[in-house]
């Protein structure tokens, strides 16, 4: 348990000794009830954009980051997600919290509630602003129902808005709640990803292929399950590939003509989307990407009758292969810390790089699995 | 920080320079072959394929410029080659691709000239003659015989009977069309005077350039009338006909002793019609057996021309024109010493100019 916990238990246990129930003002529900249904909306809103492809979405994510000021705000997504546990605590709890008793169980706190206490709400005037601090309903205003928090579940503790804890008291305030300043988690994750690891060769050689992989990624968090998409960067090295366009002109002999591709570097652009499910600091998911071979470099050698009449290294020609292919892949991450993760990655290619129409080749594979170690660095949260 | 990372990308993206392939040449079917039978015997080749290599050259035969092509390998040959024409005319130009027949040829099994002082006109005052054909010494004894078309410089080195020498060169054009005729001939008149003219008024001469001792006396008369200023003397006409062609006739003419001269040899350059002029000749080597074309003045046994289209160039630069034809023809058979019929599609090069 960490020393800030340990503080917010300090907290809790004088909190619930000392402090009175605050005063119940009804109005506060029903400036409530005006959030959510503006948060509805905005829900379906949401919705729809998270219908739309990643490219766009990540063009927006990407634009957001580039104007997103450095402080934090609350978006009405979280709003709605805050007044949804407060409404959900409500209806299950008494507001007027008259008489609470608390108990300290090891390192956990318990709260208990008096559920014939609970009132309804009445609409407030103001508007609500959620930027205040979580609060713990002390044991002095709530009555115990052996309800256990754990540190962990402290975070699912309501939120009380502003001017709810405006309506209290300032008497009452002195003695009020234990107070936690908890991390402001949203639902939104930015991270970036950088991954690096090995390839299979489409052809066998003394070549070792090796990836490379950057990567801008929002997620979606609900519940355990976390949607993520995204945009990155992949370099492909030494991946193998050699292809070949041949021509056979006859005049007055006959010459073969050969122009030979080896490909050295595939730099792909490329748009994930990904599920997840977390467990504790474990997190499993599976996920496609599509990718858009964006520019390469290779070694350009042309033959006449099998000699070289021509080399040289060539750059940005994507010629006999595929501009666009989609992977799949799965994951394992572990986090490091709050904003690292660690992660490794194996990824499928569902579709062949190879473009069989113009150039053929005798590759071994069209299809390659990698394996990539990768850390994920949240940026921030939102 | 973000923004960094956006121009870090785009720059990366962008900054590859994109460069393109050379293109490959397209795959196309062979080009030159030889399809057919010929004795029976069925034929199917073509350049590129079996080693069979199509090698085309100009070149000269008997100083008359010739186009060759020869579709062959290491055991095989199809020669084709054609010869020049109107070689009388300097610079002449013929399109061949005007052309819906070209007649085949051979070398003449009758000598084109045949030549001995007794040929001359004042052979009786003459004891013995060396000819150089070309500047070599013909060594065969008896008559000069010349069998191969060609356009030859022959030089009579003349012994008279009384001992005296003399020589005269010309310029003689055998087996090809003359376009036009006429024997350089002179009178030595009283008073030293010589008349010099040419004995065919039907081929209208433009000027003469007239050289007396290989000095250019006279350059715009067509009769030439002077008073020799030697005993003997070499004259040499280069005669501008207005039909465009231009030949040299020479003769060595002694005012003194009228009988030792040597006339213009250009007088016997007409023994035979044989005709080369875009004339094909046709060499078959094919398995084991050799072929040869037997001269044609039959259309039906005449290459009949499907296409002649300019073709590229070949190794020597020269350009090449792929002609496709059919031809129905007899051959001669060499190891049968007989003819033998050929039904051939043919598609060849020449770097006919």
């Amino acid at each position: 348990m960490s020393e800030e916990n340990k503080h917010i238990d300090e907290l809790f246990r004088s909190a619930a000794a000392q402090s009175k129930a605050p005063d119940y003002n009804p109005s506060f529900w029903g400036e409530m009830e005006a959030m959510l249904n503006d948060s509805k909306k905005r829900r379906k809103g949401l919705l729809l954009w998270s219908s739309f492809g990643g490219v766009l979405m990540i063009g927006l994510v990407s634009a957001l980051l580039l104007t997103l000021p450095s402080e934090i705000k609350y978006s009405q997504a979280h709003l709605h997600l805050e007044a949804e546990r407060i409404e959900s605590h409500s209806n299950n709890y008494k507001a007027n919290f008259s008489s609470t008793t608390s108990s300290e169980i090891s390192n956990e706190v318990v709260v208990d509630f008096k559920k014939q206490d609970v009132l309804p709400l009445e609409k407030a005037s103001t508007p609500v602003n959620l930027t205040s601090p979580r609060v713990a309903a002390p044991e002095n205003i709530a009555s115990i129902e052996s309800k256990i928090y754990s540190d962990a579940t402290l975070n699912e503790l309501p939120l009380l808005p502003n001017n709810l804890m405006n309506g209290l008291k300032s008497a009452d305030l002195g003695t009020l709640i234990a107070t936690k300043q908890l991390p402001v988690t949203g639902p939104l994750n930015v991270n970036i990803e950088l991954g690096a690891g090995v390839s299979q060769a489409y052809n066998d050689s003394k070549t070792k292929p090796s990836i490379f992989q950057a990567m801008l990624k929002v997620d979606y968090k609900v519940k355990r399950f976390t949607l993520s998409s995204g945009l990155g960067l992949s370099v492909e090295q030494n991946p193998g590939i050699t292809v070949s366009q041949r021509a056979q002109v006859f005049g007055f002999g006959v010459t073969d003509f050969e122009h030979s591709l080896n490909y050295k570097t595939l730099v792909d652009f490329i748009v994930p989307v990904q599920v997840a499910y977390q467990f504790g600091k474990n997190t499993f998911g599976i996920g496609a990407q599509a990718r858009y071979l964006a520019t390469s470099s290779m070694r350009f050698e042309s033959k006449e009758n099998g000699q070289t009449t021509m080399a040289d290294n060539l750059n940005g020609i994507t010629t006999g292969l595929n501009p666009f292919n989609i992977d799949t892949y799965g994951f394992y991450e572990r986090s490091v810390s709050q904003k690292l993760s660690l992660g490794v990655r194996v990824n499928k290619q569902l579709t062949s790089r190879i473009s069989n129409e113009e150039f053929f080749n005798n590759l071994e594979r069209s299809k390659v699995i990698n394996g990539q170690v990768y850390l994920k660095y949240t940026l921030f949260n939102h | 920080m973000n923004k960094l990372i956006y121009l870090c990308t785009l720059l990366l993206v962008f900054s590859c320079e994109k460069q393109k392939l050379p293109e490959l040449p397209e795959s196309n079917d062979p080009m030159f072959g030889v399809d057919g039978t010929i004795d029976g015997q069925s034929i199917s080749i073509s350049a590129g394929t079996d080693d069979y290599y199509m090698q085309s050259e100009e070149f000269e035969f008997n100083n008359v410029t010739q186009w060759k092509g020869n579709l062959t390998n290491s055991e095989n040959q199809f020669e084709f080659i054609l010869s020049d024409g109107i070689i009388d005319v300097p610079n002449s130009t013929f399109d061949l691709s005007d052309v819906d027949y070209i007649g085949l040829t051979e070398v003449p099994s009758q000598p084109l000239l045949q030549l001995s002082k007794d040929d001359l006109t004042n052979g009786e005052f003459i004891q013995s003659i060396t000819w150089i054909v070309d500047g070599e010494a013909y060594s065969n004894q008896g008559p000069l015989v010349i069998f191969e078309p060609g356009e030859y410089t022959i030089c009579a080195e003349v012994t008279f009977t009384d001992q005296t020498e003399a020589s005269s060169c010309s310029d003689v054009i055998l087996g090809y069309d003359k376009n036009a005729k006429g024997e350089l001939k002179f009178i030595v008149g009283q008073n030293n005077r010589l008349l010099a003219f040419f004995d065919t008024p039907e081929y209208e001469i433009d000027h003469v350039e007239w050289y007396y001792n290989d000095s250019l006396i006279s350059a715009n008369k067509v009769n030439l009338s002077i008073e020799a200023n030697t005993n003997t003397f070499d004259l040499k006409a280069i005669v501008h006909y207005s039909n465009g062609v231009v030949r040299e006739r020479s003769v060595f003419v002694n005012k003194l002793v009228t009988t030792n001269f040597i006339q213009d040899l250009t007088a016997f350059e007409n023994q035979s019609n044989v005709s080369w002029d875009f004339k094909l000749r046709m060499n078959i080597a094919f398995n084991g057996q050799h072929y040869t074309a037997i001269e044609s003045t039959a259309q039906a046994t005449q290459l009949e021309i499907i296409s002649i289209s300019q073709y590229g160039y070949n190794a020597n630069g020269e350009q090449v024109l792929l002609i496709k034809g059919n031809l129905q023809a007899p051959f001669y058979h060499q190891e049968s010493q007989s003819e033998v019929n050929a039904n051939l599609t043919l598609s060849f090069a020449l770097p006919y100019k």
